[in-house]
């Protein structure tokens, strides 16, 4: 089957997006495919991570922030009226720069989403179900409540992050340069998880090394002050770039 | 089994009610400084009625005779004015520089090893109830200073003040280290690129830099000793004089209400209205300065984030 | 450029003479206080010995001069004074061979009498009036006083005194009434020492006499600081004996204050951080607020006294009760606490909000199982800090009309308190000697109690600023 078969989970429509006064993200219209590995390169500053961050409305927080356009979630409005964004982020989890488990024990930390979500199933069954799918399961099943989050390597914790995240079965994965904190070793661990929860889940992964797009993701997206310059196959995107900003980029020329 | 709502505009009933009870509750708890501002001011302004009335406001912030329970009754409110400015001056004279020079030396001179141990002392001296103070002031300083300047009353104004600028010394230098401590390493730098010395840098470059800061703190300990009670409650006595004599016994604002709160009157009598009124006004001061600091404080703050 | 260097050297030299000097200040102030109250060893070893005395003045007819003299204004019974016969209304003399000319003395003089924890020290005291003197009665003859001894007592007839006396002088002091008859001796036996030479009419004529009223005997002083404080402590307060001064009511009315106010203040201070720092829009109305409370932290104590009086006492007719006293310090303490509170909540990471988010949290889910528990040691690290402040507040209880002086322990939210602070202003006005001194033990024990309290507060704090920034 044909990549570009495959359904759009998450599209934004013509998406922009302000701090104040300055727009950080312009007119963005960008489709993620199901069970895809769609990556977001760009130069620092380029809007990208502020892209994921609005897909499942941790803008919010923000102070000052406004949008405009639309992101579509299976074809539902996002920051419509009415929408929750509690449950926006059920569908959509999200992994973070740098590894931010919760300082508590490694099984609580898995446990919380459920927990909150009100799980009546077997929580112990399910938590091992989301450390075996973050491949995390070997390394901690013998402390899962004695150890905290602080207690693993920086790699075990961001794979504790994912597990977390994966805990409350979310359609969508989104993650902000997950590897950026770790070392060459557990970088490439997560790569590979990453691209063995493609079969299970759609992920959005923000990058700023295109080496790590080009092993990872199915379509790649190029960024660039805010806009979206060009989306594609990786593998077109990377050996025949339409645009010359994008040849540029990966040929390394700024950035 | 999914544990997902399937649409995204349903959260399950119970969440979202709690999320809308734990918003409201904390929402209460948040205005409720509005609230109590204004029942402050409602209730000092509607205390006061009966006292604007009766005293013509010229003869209240003109007048140079306190004296609410003669006969006939005298609302000069200067005397106690007087008093609070003579203490205030004294205990500022002994606070700003001491407070600010120990800022300097601590942010700027002091090993970060010296510093971690002087700055919790000086918060720690900060604690000290200033009913301790007051005793130190009657008890000591007093008859110290007597032995100085033997025409000093048991009760005087002097050694309120500078028992009360001693209080202020650790509070001033606590606030205005913060300030210091907070100019950027940058601005450093810079002068010494240009080859300016430590105390060049410090006197040219930090300090003006800090300078908002610092009298955002100045005004904070003007409110402090404005606002203080206890030590010239002990230690500054309760007779209202004009002009006033630091020397001698006084009656600063603070001390007119404890004055007249703990004298035995029907809550009904007229005498009440009076401390209403000079609470307003101190109350009214103490928000002017207040706010002039804060407001200050923030810009400084947002300069250098 | 030696010169640049030198006014800097200088300047480094003044800035950090300040710091010590004004630390140096503080410290001396604290040792100054604490040295005041070293006399309560010795205080407690008099009235522990069964003597409370107090201090009295005699005028000395015809001159401007009055000379004081310290009566036993109570005594203990089954004490050891009691068992020499001491009893109220005697007046004491000598205590180890010095004059007693106030309370202080005999404190002081037991205090240094040297010897080691029990000192036996040789007493002297002059009985009462009645057992000394007898019966007197006060006549005139043309305008002029005449005190006669209608019925002389055994002492009296011991010394040679009879019926129908008239008392001229003693050791001097011209006698103008019946109780100035007795305070003359008292006086005259402690300055001019005894036998007391005696000026009187018997028969229409002047007689002289040499007589020594006075009682003598041992007594047994038990000297131990420990027990001092420890009773200084527990006992309840004896508002006219400083020897007997208790701070246990004072002591339970702030614990009792404290806790109402803390049931308060750390709540709402937690919830209105809480929203102002989880919650608030940032908007005008939100700026307002902020302005408000940092306004509200810097508000003069005197102020919120009067609102405590108006609308806690009055209004909602609380009275002077410990409920009052309580909401009061909350006014003064909420805007403290929602500053220090948020201060601990900025501290939070702002990814550990985003990581329970993603996963599908509400906001106050967030807040209650991650914001909070992680913002715990900075929140109690405000939490002291503004209870100690609250704990060492005076003013507005004083205009509250708190009772300055409380002899038994509080036992209920309506009953009428005082605290420490206002404890140690009372005790600090009363001219009275020793009053000082328990004043200054009182601020021994607060500051202590104080000091513990903010150590530990910023212990916390550096303990927990370096683990979780590490």
């Amino acid at each position: 089957m044909s990549e570009h078969e495959a359904l759009p989970v998450l599209s934004t429509r013509s998406f922009s997006l302000w701090y104040g006064s300055h727009q950080a993200v312009i007119e963005v219209n960008l489709d993620i495919a199901e069970r895809q590995i769609t990556a977001i390169i760009g130069p620092s500053g380029c809007g990208k991570s502020t892209l994921i961050r609005a897909f499942n409305r941790l803008n919010d927080l923000i102070p000052g922030v406004r949008t405009s356009g639309e992101i579509l979630f299976r074809g539902e409005t996002i920051y419509g009226r009415g929408v929750d964004p509690v449950n926006v982020r059920h569908h959509i989890g999200m992994v973070f720069q740098k590894p931010n488990p919760f300082p508590k024990s490694v099984f609580e930390n898995v446990a919380f989403g459920l927990r909150i979500n009100g799980f009546r199933g077997n929580l112990a069954e399910r938590v091992e179900s989301a450390l075996e799918r973050a491949a995390l399961w070997d390394e901690v099943k013998d402390d899962l409540h004695r150890k905290t989050g602080y207690d693993l390597s920086g790699g075990q914790q961001q794979r504790l992050c994912i597990a977390r995240a994966l805990a409350v079965d979310p359609e969508v994965l989104l993650m902000d340069e997950p590897c950026s904190a770790l070392d060459p070793i557990a970088t490439a661990k997560i790569e590979d998880l990453i691209r063995e929860l493609a079969s299970s889940v759609t992920v959005a992964i923000v990058t700023h090394n295109m080496q790590q797009a080009a092993r990872v993701s199915d379509f790649t997206a190029f960024m660039l002050l805010g806009e979206l310059v060009e989306f594609g196959l990786t593998r077109e995107l990377f050996t025949r770039p339409k645009d010359s900003r994008t040849e540029a980029y990966i040929t390394g020329r700024f950035g | 089994m999914n544990l997902i709502p399937r649409s995204l505009s349903r959260a399950s009933r119970g969440r979202s009610r709690r999320e809308r009870l734990a918003t409201a509750g904390l929402a209460t708890a948040g205005l409720l400084a509005v609230v109590l501002t204004f029942t402050i001011i409602a209730l000092f302004v509607h205390g006061s009625i009966p006292f604007v009335r009766t005293v013509p406001l010229r003869e209240f912030l003109g007048g140079t005779r306190w004296a609410p329970l003669h006969e006939p009754a005298s609302y000069g409110i200067l005397p106690l004015v007087g008093a609070t400015v003579v203490t205030t001056g004294i205990a500022l004279a002994v606070a700003v520089p001491l407070g600010l020079l120990s800022a300097v030396f601590l942010s700027t001179y002091a090993p970060s090893s010296v510093r971690r141990v002087f700055k919790p002392a000086l918060e720690l001296l900060a604690g000290i109830p200033t009913v301790v103070y007051g005793f130190f002031a009657l008890r000591f300083v007093t008859p110290l200073l007597q032995s100085l300047i033997p025409v000093l009353g048991f009760w005087n104004g002097l050694s309120a003040g500078l028992v009360m600028g001693i209080m202020i010394v650790p509070y001033m230098a606590s606030l205005s280290e913060d300030v210091l401590y907070a100019v950027p390493r940058s601005l450093w730098e810079g002068a010494y690129a240009l080859g300016a010395t430590r105390f060049e840098t410090v006197i040219r470059v930090v300090i003006p830099a800090a300078l908002s800061g610092i009298g955002a703190a100045f005004i904070l300990a003007m409110t402090r000793a404005v606002g203080e009670t206890m030590i010239v409650a002990l230690a500054a006595g309760r007779t209202p004089t004009w002009p006033p004599d630091p020397t001698q016994p006084l009656l600063t604002l603070t001390t007119a209400i404890v004055n007249i709160a703990t004298g035995d009157h029907e809550a009904t009598a007229f005498i009440w209205s009076a401390v209403f009124a000079i609470g307003l006004l101190l109350f009214l001061t103490t928000l002017v300065l207040n706010t002039v600091s804060y407001l200050v404080i923030q810009r400084f703050r947002q300069r250098y984030a | 450029m030696r010169g640049r260097r030198t006014v800097g050297w200088v300047f480094a030299a003044l800035a950090a003479a300040a710091l010590g000097v004004s630390l140096v200040v503080l410290i001396v102030l604290i040792a100054i206080t604490a040295l005041q109250a070293g006399p309560i060893t010795s205080m407690r070893a008099v009235s522990g010995a069964g003597i409370s005395l107090s201090l009295r003045s005699l005028d000395i007819p015809g001159t401007r001069d009055s000379l004081a003299y310290a009566t036993v204004a109570q005594v203990e019974a089954g004490s050891p004074a009691a068992g020499l016969g001491m009893s109220r209304g005697d007046a004491l003399i000598e205590v180890g061979g010095t004059g007693v000319d106030r309370p202080s003395r005999a404190w002081d003089t037991v205090g240094a009498a040297p010897g080691g924890r029990e000192v036996t020290l040789p007493v002297a005291w002059m009985p009462r009036s009645e057992v000394t003197l007898g019966a007197l009665r006060a006549t005139s003859v043309q305008g002029a006083p005449r005190v006669v001894l209608s019925s002389p007592s055994e002492s009296a007839k011991a010394g040679a005194l009879r019926a129908g006396d008239v008392l001229l002088a003693v050791g001097g002091i011209p006698i103008v009434g019946t109780r100035q008859a007795w305070e003359a001796l008292v006086v005259a036996a402690r300055t001019q020492g005894t036998p007391i030479e005696l000026s009187l009419e018997r028969d229409g004529e002047l007689q002289v006499l040499r007589w020594d009223p006075t009682v003598r005997a041992e007594l047994r002083f038990v000297r131990d600081p420990l027990r001092a404080w420890w009773t200084f402590l527990t006992t309840l307060n004896e508002p006219r004996y400083p020897e007997r001064a208790g701070l246990l009511p004072a002591f339970a009315g702030s614990v009792y204050v404290v806790l109402v106010m803390g049931a308060v203040a750390f709540p709402l201070g937690i919830a209105g951080a809480v929203y102002l720092e989880e919650y608030a829009p940032s908007n005008v109305l939100t700026r307002v607020i902020e302005v408000l409370v940092a306004n509200l932290a810097g508000m003069p104590s005197a102020v919120v006294g009067i609102i405590g009086l108006e609308v806690f006492a009055r209004a909602l007719g609380a009275g002077r009760s410990i409920l009052a006293g309580g909401f009061t310090l909350s006014i003064l303490i909420l805007p403290m606490m929602i500053v220090a509170v948020r201060e601990a909540l900025r501290a939070v990471p702002q990814t550990l909000r985003e990581a329970a988010l993603a996963v599908g949290a509400t906001r106050w889910e967030t807040v209650r199982h991650h914001v909070l528990p992680y913002a715990l040691p900075g929140i109690l690290t405000g939490t002291i800090l503004s209870f100690s402040r609250a704990l060492g507040e005076a003013a507005p209880l004083l205009l509250l009309g708190a009772f300055l002086f409380v002899t038994y322990v509080p036992q209920g939210l309506g009953d009428s308190f005082t605290v420490v602070p206002l404890q140690i202003f009372e005790w600090a006005t009363r001219p009275q000697d020793g009053f000082a001194t328990v004043a200054a033990a009182a601020i021994v024990v607060l500051v202590a109690l104080l000091l513990v309290l903010n150590a530990v507060a910023i212990i916390l704090r550096n303990r927990f600023q370096r683990r979780w920034s590490g």
